[in-house]
């Protein structure tokens, strides 16, 4: 953990911390159920986006994200629904279960690369959702399973909602120190050049499954929140369009920062949560809510890539740049005024 | 036993054989010059090398172990370590990242150990940290060591790929046109840096087009032509040698009167 390598980090960030978890921690007190429902799907949306950034930076566009997700729903489900076991082990599986689902897939197709690896990623997610469909002895097939139990019975939304929450700031906190750490750094390395990352002794492939699995885990854990939180999953509930969402929240948040997919997928559930509502309101906007959203995100992702490559968090740290705080690794790090510099290197 | 032995290397893409039947030796502390015309297969030899491409055929010995076509990364560790031809850098990490990155071979990564954050990793990050801040140094860099590369000069971009490989702390030191493109006073700065390395002990093959460097400062110097070695020897040898004349400037034809 050098400072060298990763981020400076000013003690001013701990006063918005603080009101912003005071915030989140207080909010089903005043919030109301229809917030507090959208803030469960911020925070499992959190979960994913962060947790799909960690190969996202090592250079490789996957998009099976939603397959890992489902993966660990259906493990949840289904261990609860026919086995009874209780919600922690459930839980525990539900993380276990894609994490190496995804390292078994994850060590021959990360050595595709570009959009090779983003095709075949598309095509196990094609597999697994097909699998899903049409295995009804295990997953009750286009059915879905109905009557998953609730967390220790629990039926309100409060407890889903400090349950969510837990996991996203344990997520964001793993996944923030993953990001200071050696490993973190080496993952952005192999992002910027994997060809010289492998000359000088990293293990490509290695990093990229290890970064593939924890994502994998991560997002199956969220499964499991919304399995026992919806109380009903089925194919659907996985659509491709999730995997496209939690695109668009890191390209929109920007991915080189853990906060950057964070602050996609904020704004952009609020958004859309509250455009699905302008649209209920409105009588006749009922069927063309779905559209609205699609067009929404379709209209965000084409002025983010239009207007700033690197997502809102990469447009505040060129700002940050320019009034002279370097945001990028090891940029925090003054000269020594030690050696004299080689005149002939200005 | 030679540091590096090369051994009847082939490499063929469909027809086009860049490297053909190709041996070669190098010895611990050598300072070697590799040279040839365009396309004459330096930098395909330098990927088969390197591990980044199989031969088609032949093997290829460092330290007396096979390493043929094994992955990049196990021959890095091995102390095999190229530089590339473009600027191929992290570019958005800074300069002193870039080369701290490169320390860690001995040091393996520690997923679990770097997000408990244990006492001894943050030892080890530390001492790779001086590491990585001397090689800076010695690169010349000091003064840019918080910038992002690609905010760099070409000098000082060339001069930091270097400094990545050397940070890995190699046995033979592969670099690929270290000093093309630059101006007069840093082409001087990288052969000095180059000839220092050398008196260091680390062994380099030099693959480079600016002559006056590459015969300024190597022991020997092997010349390529399609694929196959022409000539080997002496600045003096090679500078005179028929062969390597006419690849370079084409035959003097008889009859043309």
């Amino acid at each position: 953990m050098s400072k060298t390598i990763t981020r400076g980090k000013g003690i001013k960030f701990i006063l918005p911390l603080t009101v912003g978890s005071l915030f989140l921690l207080f909010f089903p007190l005043f919030g109301g159920p229809f917030y507090a429902n959208v803030f469960i799907l911020m925070f499992l949306h959190v979960v994913l986006a962060t947790s799909y950034r960690l190969l996202y930076i090592t250079g490789l566009v996957s998009f099976c994200h939603a397959t890992f997700y489902a993966i660990g729903a259906y493990t949840s489900a289904i261990l609860a629904t026919r086995l009874g076991l209780p919600f922690g082990v459930c839980f525990l599986a539900a993380g276990i279960v894609p994490a190496v689902v995804a390292a078994v897939f994850a060590w021959p197709a990360v050595r595709a690369r570009g959009a090779y690896f983003f095709i075949v990623s598309f095509a196990f997610f094609m597999v697994m959702f097909s699998v899903i469909k049409h295995w009804p002895s295990v997953t009750r097939g286009v059915e879905g399973i109905h009557g998953i139990p609730p967390v220790m019975g629990l039926t309100t939304v409060t407890p889903y909602y400090y349950l969510a929450l837990i996991v996203a700031a344990v997520t964001i906190f793993v996944m923030y120190r993953l990001d200071r750490s050696r490993f973190g750094t080496e993952l952005l390395a192999i992002g910027d050049a994997d060809d010289l990352a492998e000359v000088i002794g990293i293990n490509v492939v290695r990093h990229r499954v290890t970064a593939f699995a924890i994502g994998a885990l991560f997002a199956g854990f969220a499964g499991s929140i919304y399995a026992h939180y919806i109380r009903f999953i089925c194919p659907d509930s996985f659509p491709l369009w999730t995997t496209i969402y939690i695109l668009i929240w890191c390209v929109l948040g920007g991915a080189r920062k853990v906060w950057g997919p964070i602050v996609g997928a904020v704004v952009l559930t609020l958004i859309a949560e509250q455009l699905r509502l302008t649209g209920e309101l409105i009588q006749g906007l009922v069927l063309l809510t779905g559209v609205l959203q699609a067009l929404f995100y379709a209209a965000v992702l084409f002025i983010v890539i239009m207007t700033m490559p690197h997502g809102i968090v990469g447009l505040v740290d060129t700002l940050r740049t320019r009034f002279g705080r370097p945001g990028y690794p090891g940029g925090d790090t003054k000269p020594g005024t030690g050696s004299p510099v080689p005149k002939v290197m200005k | 036993m030679a540091l590096l032995e090369v051994n009847k290397v082939t490499k063929r893409f469909g027809g086009l054989e860049a490297v053909k039947d190709l041996d070669m030796q190098l010895e611990s502390g050598e300072l070697v010059g590799l040279i040839g015309p365009n396309g004459a297969g330096k930098s395909t030899l330098f990927n088969v090398l390197s591990g980044v491409t199989r031969p088609t055929s032949g093997k290829i010995f460092f330290q007396g172990e096979d390493i043929t076509g094994m992955r990049p990364h196990r021959i890095a560790e091995k102390g095999l370590v190229r530089t590339f031809q473009a600027t191929t850098l992290f570019m958005n990490l800074s300069v002193l990242a870039n080369v701290e990155i490169a320390c860690h071979i001995p040091a393996k990564t520690n997923v679990a150990g770097d997000v408990i954050g244990v006492p001894s990793v943050k030892r080890r990050e530390n001492e790779v940290r001086q590491k990585a801040i001397d090689i800076v140094k010695l690169a010349g860099l000091e003064r840019v060591r918080g910038e992002l590369p690609k905010n760099l000069s070409h000098g000082y971009q060339r001069a930091l790929g270097v400094a990545i490989a050397l940070a890995t702390r190699p046995k033979l030191l592969c670099l690929d046109e270290p000093v093309t493109g630059m101006n007069v006073e840093e082409t001087r700065f990288m052969a000095d840096l180059i000839s220092r390395l050398r008196q260091e002990g680390v062994t380099i093959l030099l693959v480079e087009h600016t002559m006056r460097v590459v015969m300024g400062i190597c022991d020997r110097i092997i010349v390529l032509n399609f694929g196959r070695k022409i000539a080997e020897g002496k600045a003096d040898d090679i500078r005179r040698n028929k062969d390597v004349i006419e690849a370079y400037l084409g035959r003097v034809e008889e009859d043309v009167t």
